[in-house]
């Protein structure tokens, strides 16, 4: 046994260098950790024990919230800007450059098409959420349903590309009145589009067995 | 405990004029309990958020000159109505207004999300025990994961497995329906519809009930 005393002011363990690497763990998830999109609104969707992953590319997803606005959303670019240039034939409204951009970082679009060209003057996600917020959706009446003009044209752009039909999915609420979004299916299976299999997209849920 | 090396801390008493230094024993056991804090929490995070899907098929609706497809055999049926405040009304087999000789006329049990599963189960008893059994030799790697699939869609596709119809009023929930699937999948009923039209002799019996609620 050694006769010389420890001096105590000498560290036990020296934890300098496990600090230094949870500082870098900490640097690593924070800049790999990408925000979510801005929701351009908000949808608490039901959960359900279904594990099918979502796709992240040729995905469709029509969006409906609490107070039954339908928006429309699509995951590729060159898609998104098809669909706006051919949309925009309807109204007669070219869109320019920096107006295509604007639409393809937009998210869910929930406005009538006459609508379009005001929406995409607006600068930021927040204007644009606010003017979403006081108007009424994509409109899905008997006489003007626009949301079978936003289908169908998806579906013809994509399927001339690709050859196949897109990935279709339906995001609801979970306290959405079930009629509307019946009548959102009943878009989907009216004739000229015909779409018979779609995703509902849902939380994971614990098993409730 | 990590230390940063001591400046002047043994020069305090000497000469007057040299500075005297603080002593800097920082004890740096917060600091560390803060990164790993904020490390759990990035770590969570970015993985927490599990959109997943549910894979619908609905039939497609057949061309309005069609000839009507055969009425469906009612006799093994639940018809299940949804509601608001998540409450379902239910009845077996077919809807009768006035009593004929498969029975009297239909009235509505009342049930909700924590009772419905057990119902269902009770009344696809044969069907569920099928099931488990071969979850049980799933389980016991007697099958393949494919065999097993296959199998399930056999026994949930026979023609004596309960059928559903899943009818909405204009008061339910999107979520309703979702957990209703999720009910199906659970009680091993493979054919079941989806509907959110009643007929007008079930409205008038649904809005009684509703109204005692």
């Amino acid at each position: 046994m050694s006769k010389i005393k420890m001096p105590k002011s000498s560290p036990n363990l020296d934890m300098t260098p496990m600090v230094d690497l949870a500082f870098l763990l900490v640097t690593f998830f924070m800049l790999t950790a990408q925000f979510r999109p801005e929701e351009a609104v908000a949808v608490d969707t039901p959960s359900s024990m279904s594990q099918s992953p979502i796709p992240m590319t040729n995905m469709m997803t029509i969006v409906v919230d609490t107070t039954g606005k339908v928006f429309w959303d699509f995951t590729d670019k060159g898609v998104r800007i098809a669909v706006l240039e051919e949309i925009g034939k309807r109204v007669n409204y070219v869109p320019s450059e920096e107006e295509k951009i604007k639409f393809v970082n937009a998210g869910p679009i929930g406005v009538s098409i006459q609508d379009l060209k005001a929406l995409l003057s607006l600068e930021t996600g927040g204007e644009r959420k606010e003017f979403m917020a006081q108007h009424d959706g994509i409109p899905m009446d008997s006489t003007n349903n626009q949301l079978r003009d936003w289908i169908m044209i998806t579906r013809n752009i994509f399927y001339n590309d690709a050859g196949q039909n897109p990935v279709v999915a339906l995001k609801a609420d979970g306290n959405t009145n079930y009629s509307r979004v019946a009548e959102v299916i009943r878009t989907f299976q009216s004739p000229g589009i015909q779409i018979s299999k779609f995703k509902m997209i849902t939380d994971l849920e614990a098993s409730r067995m | 405990m990590a230390q940063v090396p001591e400046g002047g801390g043994d020069s305090g008493g000497k000469g007057k004029r040299r500075a005297k230094k603080a002593n800097t024993h920082i004890d740096m056991t917060p600091m560390v309990d803060l990164a790993f804090l904020l490390l759990t929490f990035f770590i969570l995070t970015t993985t927490m958020y599990k959109p997943s899907s549910l894979q619908m098929t609905y039939p497609v609706p057949p061309p309005p000159d069609a000839p009507p497809p055969p009425p469906t055999q009612l006799s093994n049926a639940i018809t299940l109505i949804l509601t608001k405040n998540d409450q379902i009304f239910y009845y077996l087999g077919e809807f009768r207004e006035q009593p004929t000789e498969k029975g009297p006329p239909t009235t509505l049990q009342q049930t909700d999300f924590s009772k419905v599963q057990k119902l269902l189960v009770d009344q696809n008893k044969a069907t569920v025990a099928q099931l488990n059994d071969l979850a049980r030799q799933f389980n016991e790697k007697k099958l393949t994961e494919d065999e097993y699939n296959a199998k399930r869609r056999e026994i949930k596709g026979t023609k004596e497995n309960l059928k559903a119809i899943i009818k909405t009023d204009k008061e339910a929930k999107y979520r309703n329906m979702i957990d209703m699937v999720d009910e199906m999948d659970i009680s091993g009923i493979g054919s079941y519809g989806v509907l959110d039209t009643l007929k007008a002799a079930e409205q008038v019996l649904l809005d009684i009930e509703k109204a005692k609620l």
